[in-house]
């Protein structure tokens, strides 16, 4: 089945992902900037990120037919520096009319600190006058529920916003209904110890319904797993879920969510499967 | 809500194995803490064990045991934390 994976970290990837990911049905890849790992030390690290993002990671995935789109920003984990902050989202417009570049992302909270929430106020401001769309990254763990709610209060504040237009990323059983709720986009992510797993996640499919949901690997420097898409695409046939359900989550969702972006063109490719309405593989 | 293709039995069959895996893996991990020195007993982690495993029995969470189990691990929501943390939008 073919499928995109909304949300993949690929910089930290070899090229060989790259051909995994290819070999196991991906054919398009949304990469929202993230913490390196380090802090990095001026807006010139950021320029030269988003560079790669935008010139060289597009080139990588096209030698194995992947599509490749961005997001831009400065992460929450870096927030903390406020002027640095400040000093990338003024360069960021130099960006977004590149080829691919989606829009802001992934913004959001980390330790839910005052400065990180002024900082995500200011990309807000950014999306909201330069008309983006956005990737929101939650917290993790203990902080994901309280961060989670400050980011819909902030989210719901902005009558600017078109929330059909956003996307609240890493929800788990207890934030997946609050995003929903109000109207947003909800992504889940796939990691083997913390966010969810592939059987969670079809889980909160069953519960939720497919509407306004994507499912992503985050695959990046940590702990992660880039082909966890084709494992939960293995977990709904399982569970005997139609064909039909599956691509409207892994392959209709993040085409709907990404086609409200100027710079998404995609050409799809010519999908010959077996349009199987009925369950296979139980 | 999506209607689960698999009825209560099937999905029992299914995931039994599993289930038994993980609970044999908790036990174990329970017996490792025992085996070595120290305690733990009035450690809030353990706490939060404890009132895990007891929502895993509870009949009144049908249906939201993993929703109840991950509050029991989120910090708290304050409703005014924009006034708290003093957040201005200029």
């Amino acid at each position: 089945m073919y499928y995109f994976d909304p949300h993949i970290h690929m910089v930290s990837r070899t090229t060989d992902d790259y051909e995994t990911l290819a070999k196991m049905g991906c054919i398009g890849v949304s990469e929202p900037a993230f913490w390196a790992g380090y802090d990095r030390g001026s807006v010139d690290g950021f320029r030269d990120y988003f560079h790669q993002l935008t010139d060289f990671e597009p080139k990588r995935a096209s030698w194995y037919g992947i599509a490749h789109y961005t997001w831009l920003c400065i992460n929450a984990k870096e927030a903390e520096n406020v002027q640095l902050s400040r000093e990338v989202i003024a360069m960021i417009p130099e960006f977004l009319d590149c080829p691919g570049v989606l829009g802001i992302g992934e913004i959001g909270l980390n330790k839910n600190t005052k400065n990180e929430a002024t900082v995500f106020l200011e990309h807000l401001d950014l999306a909201a006058r330069t008309g983006e769309q956005i990737l929101i990254h939650t917290p993790h763990l203990e902080d994901k529920y309280q961060g989670t709610r400050m980011i819909l209060d902030m989210l719901c504040d902005d009558s600017r916003l078109d929330r059909q237009r956003v996307c609240v990323d890493h929800v788990e059983e207890h934030t997946a209904k609050a995003v929903l709720d109000e109207g947003f986009w909800a992504g889940m992510t796939l990691y083997p110890v913390s966010k969810c797993t592939p059987e969670r996640a079809v889980d909160i499919v069953e519960k939720f319904g497919p509407e306004r949901l994507l499912v992503n690997s985050a695959g990046d420097w940590g702990p992660s797993k880039p082909t966890a898409v084709p494992d939960f695409i293995l977990e709904m046939r399982l569970r005997g879920h139609p064909e039909s359900l599956i691509r409207r989550v892994v392959y209709d969702n993040p085409i709907k969510f990404f086609s409200q972006s100027r710079n998404f063109h995609f050409d799809p490719p010519q999908i010959d499967e077996p349009r199987a309405d009925e369950p296979i593989g139980v | 809500m999506t209607v689960l293709p698999l009825d209560a039995e099937a999905v029992l069959t299914r995931e039994q194995l599993k289930v038994r895996a993980k609970l044999i893996e908790i036990a174990a991990i329970f017996d490792r803490i025992d085996r070595a020195e120290g305690s733990v007993d009035d450690d809030v982690r353990m706490t939060e064990i404890r009132e895990s495993i007891a929502i895993l029995s509870e009949q009144s969470h049908r249906g939201a045991r993993a929703e109840r189990i991950q509050m029991i691990y989120s910090r708290e929501f304050d409703p005014n934390w924009q006034q708290n943390l003093e957040l201005t939008k200029d």
